[in-house]
């Protein structure tokens, strides 16, 4: 299992948001790490397939990024994503496995040990409309994870969500770290350090810092400061 | 055609969760309940003297009709018609409408469809055919061929396509049987108006079926799923062309409906050249209405392909609505004239203009290897296949968009 990223560039214009990051995923929990505008976000479009590199490849498992089976590989949590107000939580997560093309039974088991598995069981017939921000963060945590996803791309997973529900998040991502290439980014340094087997530090579209995390090494937090501080003053 | 029938149950879900969809499709049936229903409405005014109430106006006129009903438009008929006209006085010096007088009323008014279609029929002025124009059934059609030579020249069609409406002339039964077809009438007359309203339902509803997922970024979740861009832009794609089906379909039950209560059922067998006196189609009054449903659902359906392509184009829904209302509007206000032949027969055959009755039984054709089609017979064909390629075309437009810039 294994995510290979190779010299993927992405270029408007004059402006370079990711400048030829090569990397290669195996299973466990990546942490992405860098400042607004470092270009997180538009690497990891790429890595759904919903951007074009502008040069460079993404394969998964061999598969290419734009094949059918690579998508169906794939669970993905966007930064800012709306729903559809005229759906229920439950209609929004069979709709979504519809997509991932799961069969109905299946849709529908699934979608109902998500709903559990995020909370939302005992709203899963209210419409999205009347859910708080935190609960539809949940609910799109729960898309994502409907067809099993052997690659998982959580842009921002527990923004939203309260401090306990940020942990018990965190030690679920652990756990799909286990069987997943799973990888997350976020503003909140302590989130990563938590459960990040590896650290990925991006500065102006470039990668610069890929390595193993360990308590051993202090604070992330501040060894994240030091290196951009670093990075910045080269 | 694994999940296409999930996604498109879900499609259709959204579609008619939108409150916009219910609110125009309510305020189309009771503008069109309106329009049906405006001939029966207020008082009749003749030179602004009220001469009664619309509905009492069309009740006697109904029964009239009815009375003529199953004769033919013969020789007897037409002279009964001119001797009972020839009774009212000469009107144009004295100022009044000839309808004022009590001698049309008396004599003249039982007769007054037979008037109305001979001049229909010939295109000669009211007070040609009330003074001096001697009844004669053969002289009648004699003067409708004439009449309808010369429209088709003004119409530049060529020697081809006049023979091809001869032939089909050769069709119809002289003399008319005539038949009280006053349900058919309005239907007919009222059937742009319907047919507009069902293209602007089409394009308020439609024109966010794409857009929607852009404006509210669900795009992202759609688009890196396995089924997010081939089955899903079908299953939109499906739902749009049912939709537009969907309503033309309603509209067109609605319309029969209301008619049927305010008109009766009278005028289906009855032939066409009673509500259009020159024209040539060889179909009856109820097969023109059936035959301008089937027309009008063909144009709803390229309409649907169109704003649901443009509006992934364009990337707005605001943009896309604003864009086919103007292109609805105008198609109300503007024709080319005949002239430009191959130009005006473009501009008919629009679907925004081609709604009208005129346009769906118009006499320009499209000949293929030799045989001539008339509009009815060749637009629909030609909006399928143009809805298909247009189809296609946003495909290729909805699987490359790139998520970025948010």
């Amino acid at each position: 299992m294994e995510l290979i990223i190779d010299r993927v560039s992405k270029q408007y214009q004059n402006h370079i948001a990711v400048d030829r990051i090569s990397a290669r995923l195996q299973k466990g929990v990546y942490g992405l790490l860098g400042e607004n505008g470092a270009g997180k976000t538009t690497l990891m479009r790429m890595i759904c397939g919903i951007l074009k590199p502008t040069s460079g490849s993404i394969s998964f498992d061999g598969m290419d990024v734009s094949e059918e089976a690579y998508r169906a590989s794939l669970g993905y949590l966007p930064q800012d994503f709306g729903y559809y107000p005229e759906f229920t939580g439950q209609d929004f997560l069979l709709y979504m496995a519809a997509l991932k093309g799961l069969s109905k039974p299946q849709a529908k088991k699934r979608a109902a040990d998500l709903l559990q598995l995020v909370s939302l069981e005992n709203v899963a017939k209210k419409k999205t409309k009347t859910y708080s921000g935190g609960m539809k963060q949940r609910l799109g945590i729960a898309q994502a994870l409907l067809a099993h996803p052997k690659l998982l791309i959580l842009d921002e997973p527990t923004a939203g969500l309260d401090p306990k529900e940020r942990v018990r998040f965190r030690d679920l991502i652990k756990d799909l770290g286990e069987e997943s290439v799973v990888l997350l980014s976020t503003h909140i340094v302590s989130d990563i350090e938590h459960i990040a087997d590896t650290v990925l530090i991006m500065k102006g579209g470039q990668l610069i810092w890929q390595d193993r995390w360990d308590d051993g090494r202090g604070s992330l937090e501040d060894f994240y400061l030091q290196h951009i501080d670093k990075e910045a003053r080269q | 055609m694994k999940h296409f029938g999930a996604l498109y149950l879900f499609e259709w879900k959204k579609l008619l969760g939108k409150k916009i969809v219910w609110i125009s499709f309510l305020l189309g049936i009771l503008i069109s309940s309106l329009s049906l229903s405006a001939p029966l409405l207020g008082n009749y005014y003749l030179d602004g003297t009220c001469m009664g109430t619309n509905y009492e106006m069309y009740q006697t006129d109904k029964t009239y009709a009815k009375a003529l009903g199953g004769r033919k438009i013969d020789q007897r008929l037409l002279e009964e018609t001119i001797t009972a006209y020839r009774k009212i006085p000469e009107t144009e010096t004295l100022g009044i409408h000839y309808m004022a007088t009590e001698e049309y009323q008396k004599y003249a008014r039982p007769y007054d469809e037979i008037f109305i279609f001979i001049r229909r029929m010939t295109g000669m002025p009211v007070s040609e055919i009330m003074r001096s124009w001697q009844p004669s059934e053969t002289d009648l059609y004699a003067k409708r061929r004439s009449y309808q030579t010369s429209l088709w020249e003004d119409w530049r069609l060529s020697v081809g396509e006049m023979d091809f409406w001869r032939q089909c002339e050769d069709q119809i039964k002289t003399p008319y049987l005539y038949e009280e077809h006053k349900r058919y009438h309005v239907i007919l007359s009222n059937f742009q108006v319907a047919g507009l309203f069902v293209l602007l339902l089409t394009a308020i509803c439609l024109s966010g079926i794409f857009t929607d997922e852009h404006t509210r970024k669900t795009d992202q979740i759609v688009l890196c799923s396995p089924l997010g861009k081939a089955k899903l832009y079908l299953a939109k794609i499906a739902v749009g062309i049912s939709f537009s089906a969907a309503s033309a379909t309603l509209y067109w039950l609605f319309v029969l409906i209301v008619t049927r209560c305010l008109y009766g059922t009278n005028g289906c067998q009855a032939a066409f050249q009673l509500l259009d006196g020159p024209n040539a189609n060889p179909v009856t009054c109820g097969q023109a209405v059936l035959i301008a449903y089937g027309n009008m659902l063909a144009a709803a359906i390229i309409i649907s392909v169109f704003v649901m392509v443009l509006s992934e184009l364009l990337k707005s829904s605001i943009a896309t609505l604003a864009m086919v209302t103007g292109l609805l509007l105008l198609s109300t206000f503007f024709r080319v004239p005949n002239q430009y032949r191959v130009l005006a027969q473009i501009w008919d055959w629009l679907p925004w203009s081609f709604l009208a009755p005129r346009n769906v039984f118009g006499a320009y054709t499209i000949s293929v290897f030799g045989r001539y089609f008339t509009p009815w017979q060749a637009v629909p064909v030609i909006y399928l296949a143009a809805g298909a390629l247009i189809a296609a075309l946003g495909k290729r437009i909805y699987q490359r968009f790139q998520v970025s810039g948010r």
